[in-house]
């Protein structure tokens, strides 16, 4: 399946990629020590001793290259008139629209990873208890900040 | 594209004292550290002991410092802007519009010191840790500033252009409660939660531990030998059990009356420019200020032993949260229906006539009043309609 993408939405930084990478690979990290573990120590005798510590770490590399990239394509935010939209998910395609005059307060994050590689989070938190915060990641920090003055703009011209 | 119009004050820290009056809580994070420590010590290996002893203290003043460090708060002309966090760093940005209400709270230490805890309530909440701006702790003064500020743009925002000089301490209060008034809140707050935890406890472990009320051992070693009590207690099983069950009630009643003096000290509820204004505490002291224009809705509550005395709970339902675990926010823990009628006359809501159902009022339309209440018979007693109706009149 190729990604169709939408000429309306607007791409996040490619460093961000980077950053998708490090953490599934460290998310892999975990997986394939146990995994070889197992087979080393459990599987020894049995007749599929030797496949888990071939194909975890196959697996492993293979996703490391293959699913940020894809990620990444699908990613999009776009602000319109008084609308974030963000748009994210490779197998589960989520599209969230954020009304400006909901939004309660703004916070740009950044992690160690982020730092690294120059990128930040933009998390929106809106009113209610579930489900109450939408994050666009990935974006350069100006970006981030200038996307939080533009809705604050609009958060005050609302008098609620 | 609008970056040009951000105005942004100077960068503020916290106290550097903040720390002293957040002790208890820091403690409490450091728990695994004290029962590592605890265990060494117990085993006897008193240099091991010491030494994690010096490298928690030191991992604990370390962290305080950086985060005292990479903390900072600006005012700007529109929003607050908070900045934290050691290596992950938030930038979170406040708008003064979106500020339900702005907590003040002391605890014994920071009264000692003048530093208080501010909070700004949002009404976002994603998850209960940090979920609003938080400023852990800067000088009373520096927090009184900061909520007049809050409220004068609030205010400027085209809402209610009222003079605040209504915040004069002389102004009567709207509600108060007084010492006897707070105690037998203490009364009715009976915890029997209390007494069926340690009923609990005194069935499970009380024998080993020697402190099963209900046993006539504890009561011969708790009452010197003589006494005619105890002579009742070793004859009767049934006295024993009556003498627990009196001990623990009393515990009950002691854990009620501590817990609601130590919240509703001195509680007193003020009418501001656009809001109300709480303020009560024994060692925590908090003021709380809920603006008018974001209360939802108003809860009336009552319990079956309160009804029947008179007395009643009135809370406010918004979209912030009120201190601690509960969702609405308490103006009123004790009060005859007069008061709650006054305070809900202040944003020009009637006392709800269906409290009397049942005592031939009229029936209300349904959606005419933005309160939910519950009621019981019992309120519908000939000493309740005999109140001066002016109260509920429009």
């Amino acid at each position: 399946m190729t990604p169709e993408p939408d000429p309306q939405l607007l791409a996040v930084e490619p460093g961000y990629r980077n950053v998708l990478r490090v953490r599934l690979a460290a998310a892999w990290l975990g997986v394939t020590i146990g995994a070889i573990a197992i087979d080393q120590l459990l599987l020894r005798a049995t007749p599929v001793h030797g496949a888990l510590t071939v194909l975890i770490p196959l697996g492993a590399i293979i996703s490391i290259i293959v699913v940020p990239q894809r990620i990444y394509r699908r990613l999009g935010y776009r602000l319109t008139g008084e609308m974030l939209r963000s748009v994210h998910g490779w197998t589960f395609h989520t599209d969230t629209l954020v009304p400006f005059v909901r939004v309660q307060h703004l916070d740009v994050t950044r992690g160690l990873l982020d730092k690294l590689f120059g990128t930040a989070s933009l998390v929106v938190h809106t009113a209610g208890t579930h489900n109450s915060t939408v994050t666009i990641s990935g974006l350069s920090p100006a970006r981030a900040a200038e996307i939080r003055d533009v809705i604050r703009e609009h958060v005050r011209s609302d008098v609620a | 594209m609008t970056r040009t119009d951000v105005t942004v004050g100077a960068a503020e820290r916290l106290h550097p004292l903040y720390f002293l009056a957040e002790l208890g809580g820091m403690l409490r994070q450091m728990a695994g550290g004290y029962a590592a420590i605890g265990y060494l010590a117990a085993t006897g290996r008193w240099r091991m002991a010491a030494l994690l002893l010096v490298v928690v203290s030191a991992a604990t003043f370390v962290a305080t410092f950086l985060h005292w460090r990479r903390f900072e708060y600006r005012v700007g002309a529109h929003e607050i802007r908070i900045d934290s966090g050691i290596v992950h760093r938030t930038h979170r940005s406040i708008p003064f519009d979106r500020i339900q209400d702005v907590d003040v709270s002391q605890g014994p230490v920071g009264r000692l010191l003048g530093i208080a805890r501010v909070r700004f309530e949002t009404g976002g909440s994603a998850g209960d840790k940090d979920d609003d701006g938080a400023l852990a702790g800067i000088t009373l003064a520096r927090a009184e500033a900061l909520r007049d500020l809050v409220r004068a743009r609030r205010v400027m925002g085209g809402e209610v252009a009222a003079s605040s000089a209504s915040d004069a301490p002389d102004t009567p209060a709207l509600f108060a409660m007084d010492l006897r008034r707070v105690l037998l809140g203490g009364v009715f707050n009976f915890s029997l939660a209390v007494i069926a935890g340690l009923f609990g406890v005194a069935q499970t472990i009380g024998d080993a531990a020697g402190f099963n009320f209900f046993k006539r051992r504890f009561w011969r070693q708790a009452l010197e030998a003589g006494s005619p009590v105890i002579d009742l207690i070793m004859a009767h099983q049934v006295v024993a059990v009556l003498a627990g069950l009196v001990s623990l009630a009393t515990i009950g009643l002691a854990a009620g009356v501590g817990r609601t003096v130590l919240r509703d000290f001195r509680f007193r509820l003020d009418r501001t420019a656009n809001g109300l204004r709480r303020r009560r505490g024994l060692l925590t002291v908090t003021d709380v200020t809920l603006p008018i224009r974001r209360v939802q809705a108003a809860i009336i509550g009552s319990g079956p032993v309160r009804a029947r005395f008179g007395w009643s709970e009135l809370k406010l339902q918004s979209l912030a949260k009120d201190e601690g675990t509960r969702g609405d926010h308490v103006v009123a823990p004790l009060a005859r229906d007069a008061e709650v009628a006054s305070i809900l006359s202040e944003f020009g809501w009637r006392f709800p006539e269906r409290l009397l159902r049942g005592c031939d009022r009229p029936p209300l339309t349904p959606g005419a009043l933005p309160l939910s209440e519950w009621s019981l018979p019992s309120r519908c007693s000939s000493r309740r309609r005999s109140s001066p109706g002016s109260l509920w009149a429009a």
